[in-house]
């Protein structure tokens, strides 16, 4: 498991090659723990994300938790691994206006290969708004 | 007015229906609507800026064009105008998504009085299945401002 502080998995992360989706999504990590498998990350809720009724659409929501998510998985191995989901559900509790987002996500359990997350995502008021889970199997990235 | 003269209007005015700029950035373009089947189809784009490091679809951004795409089938398919909020959704990733233009088609599983329930497929820019999905979707007749997704 890592040692790594918060601090430095986010100095980490910050390093790494810029990737479209965390780019589209503003992610910015605030608070890992990579003894736990746990993060934090803001987000930046779009109005290009919206759909007619003014709220961010649903899809964009649930790849703020699939990264989310992912984060809290990778980091007890130094972010080397990628994490496919292979399945995630979401469900939306309250609908989400534009403005900056908080996504928390942890490790439920590690089985060999795969893993079990879980997500949580707030409005803007620090509501609970979506909550997902997913499983995933790690993968190395080919250049690690 | 026959099946098809009956889709082919329905295509029309569900292609002229406001989806928000959320529909600019994911591509949508709605192709197919079959009322007697059951199922609508759409295309959507997958670019670089839905990518993961891997240089393939973040599995969020499949959920999204699915999402949209289940939302496509009960606006079209379903009786009477209506207002639509995505309850729940869930997603299998059978294989990952490159850049191009994957087509997604939905059916319209069941649909009560507030309640829809809906499944989609979406399928690569080469045809090939990556993803499949359902969802429940809640119903409210329109300008009832009782949708908020």
């Amino acid at each position: 498991m890592s040692e790594m502080t918060s601090a430095q998995a986010i100095a980490r992360l910050t390093k790494r090659p810029p990737v479209g989706a965390t780019e589209l999504l503003a992610s910015e990590p605030l608070e890992i723990d990579a003894a736990l498998g746990w993060a934090r990350i803001a987000y930046l809720g779009k109005p290009e994300f919206c759909n007619e009724r003014g709220f961010i659409h649903g899809g964009f929501l649930s790849a703020m938790l699939d990264e989310v998510m992912a984060m809290a998985a990778t980091a007890p191995r130094n972010f080397d691994y990628v994490v496919p989901a292979l399945g995630m559900k979401a469900s939306f509790l309250r609908g989400v206006e534009p403005g900056r987002l908080i996504a928390e996500g942890s490790i439920i359990k590690v089985q060999g290969r795969e893993v079990y997350l879980a997500g949580e995502l707030f409005n803007g008021a620090g509501e609970l708004a979506v909550t997902a889970s997913a499983t995933a199997r790690f993968r190395k990235l080919p250049w690690k | 007015m026959n099946d098809q003269e009956m889709d082919s209007r329905e295509l029309q005015r569900q292609q002229g229906r406001e989806r928000g700029p959320v529909a600019g950035i994911l591509g949508h373009r709605l192709l197919v609507v079959d009322r007697a089947a059951s199922y609508i189809e759409a295309e959507f784009r997958a670019e670089a800026h839905f990518f993961n490091p891997m240089g393939v679809m973040q599995g969020g951004f499949t959920m999204a064009m699915l999402e949209q795409s289940m939302l496509d089938a009960v606006l079209a398919l379903a009786d009477g105008r209506c207002e639509v909020t995505t309850l729940e959704i869930q997603c299998n990733f059978i294989a990952a998504v490159g850049p191009g233009a994957p087509r997604c088609r939905a059916s319209l599983v069941r649909q009560g009085r507030s309640t829809a329930f809906v499944e989609a497929r979406l399928f690569d820019g080469g045809g090939a299945l990556a993803a499949t999905s359902t969802s429940v979707v809640a119903v409210s007749p329109e300008g009832s401002g009782q949708g908020c997704e």
